[in-house]
C-alpha cells in the first residue's frame, strides 16, 4: 500500500509524544467472517495499533459495524 | 409445599453464592487472573478503602512500587501457578477473596456497566445450535484482550485506565484518555498490559 506525504504527515501528527512500552505486540488486526467462521470469506478487516488514538476510534467503529453487518458469523481479533 | 423463612434465606444464600462461583469456571467471565484483576481494580476506583482492605487480606507483594493492578496481579498469578484456573481450588479462591472483599455484589453487577462486553462474551460460539439471529457476533482472539494502561509519573502512575480491548465503548474511552495523558506533563511513559 502507497501512503502519500498527506496521509504521512497525518500519520505523524496522530503518533503520541510520550514514551510506549508494552508487555507484547500493540498491533491489531481484526477482521469480520462471513458464514463459516474460520473457512468463511473474510468480508471485511482492518489494521491498528492499540498505541494509537486515531486507530482506536478506528476500531471501535469497526467493531460496532462488524456487530451489524448481517452476514457476520465471527469477529477474529489478533494481536501480534 | 410451604417454604420457612429459614429455608428461603438458605436459598436465597445458595443462589447468591452459585452466581459468584458461576464467574470464575472455565469459559466463564472471570476464568482468568487479568479479568479478576481488571474488575476489582475498577471497582476499587469507585469503592473507599477497598484498595486497602485488599492489601490487608493478601498481605505484601514481593514488588509493586505502590501500584495496585501490580500488586493484585501478583498474587492472582502466583495463585493461578499452584491451581488450574477453573478448577474447585482456584474457584474457592476466587470467591472467597471477592467474598472477604464484601464487593459480592458489585462484582456479580460489574460487568452490566460494560454492556457490549458483556454481551459479546456471553455469546454462544457461532456453531452453537443455541445462536438466534440477531445474537451479538462472537469475537474469538488470539490472546487475553484484557487491556491495563497505566501513565507512569517519576515514582508512581499518575492515571491508569482498564477494560476490554474489544468493547468499542472502552476504546473511545481509552483514545481521549490517552491524548489527555500526552498532554499531562507529569506523565514520562505510558506502559501497557494486555492479557
Amino acid at each position: 500500500m502507497k501512503i502519500t506525504r498527506r496521509q504521512l504527515r497525518r500519520i505523524i501528527k496522530e503518533q503520541l509524544q510520550v514514551e510506549m512500552d508494552a508487555n507484547q505486540g500493540m498491533d491489531v488486526t481484526i477482521s469480520t467472517m462471513g458464514p463459516g467462521g474460520y473457512d468463511g470469506e473474510e468480508l471485511d478487516f482492518m489494521q491498528g495499533s492499540l498505541f494509537n488514538p486515531a486507530d482506536l476510534l478506528k476500531m471501535a467503529d469497526f467493531l460496532d459495524a462488524a456487530q451489524k453487518n448481517p452476514g457476520a458469523e465471527l469477529i477474529v481479533y489478533e494481536v501480534d | 409445599m410451604r417454604i420457612t423463612r429459614r429455608q428461603l434465606r438458605r436459598i436465597i444464600k445458595e443462589s447468591a453464592a452459585s452466581s459468584l462461583e458461576s464467574l470464575f469456571a472455565k469459559g466463564a467471565p472471570y476464568d482468568t487472573p487479568d479479568r479478576i484483576q481488571g474488575a476489582i481494580v475498577d471497582i476499587a476506583k469507585k469503592t473507599p478503602g477497598l484498595e486497602q482492605k485488599i492489601r490487608k487480606i493478601l498481605g505484601p507483594a514481593q514488588e509493586d512500587g505502590g501500584n495496585f493492578f501490580y500488586y493484585l496481579g501478583q498474587h492472582l498469578n502466583l495463585v493461578s501457578r499452584s491451581w488450574a484456573l477453573g478448577s474447585p481450588e482456584w474457584v474457592e479462591y476466587a470467591s472467597n477473596l471477592i467474598r472477604q472483599a464484601g464487593i459480592e455484589e458489585e462484582f456479580i453487577n460489574y460487568k452490566k456497566e460494560y454492556p457490549a462486553w458483556a454481551a459479546v462474551h456471553a455469546t454462544p460460539p457461532a456453531d452453537d445450535p443455541a445462536r438466534q439471529p440477531g445474537d451479538p457476533v462472537p469475537i474469538d482472539a488470539n490472546t487475553g484482550t484484557n487491556l491495563a494502561v497505566d501513565a507512569m509519573g517519576t515514582d508512581d502512575a499518575v492515571d491508569s485506565i482498564s477494560g476490554d480491548a474489544t468493547d468499542p465503548v472502552f476504546l473511545r474511552q481509552l483514545a481521549g484518555w490517552l491524548q489527555q495523558m500526552d498532554k499531562n506533563p507529569a506523565v514520562q511513559m505510558i506502559m501497557f498490559n494486555l492479557g
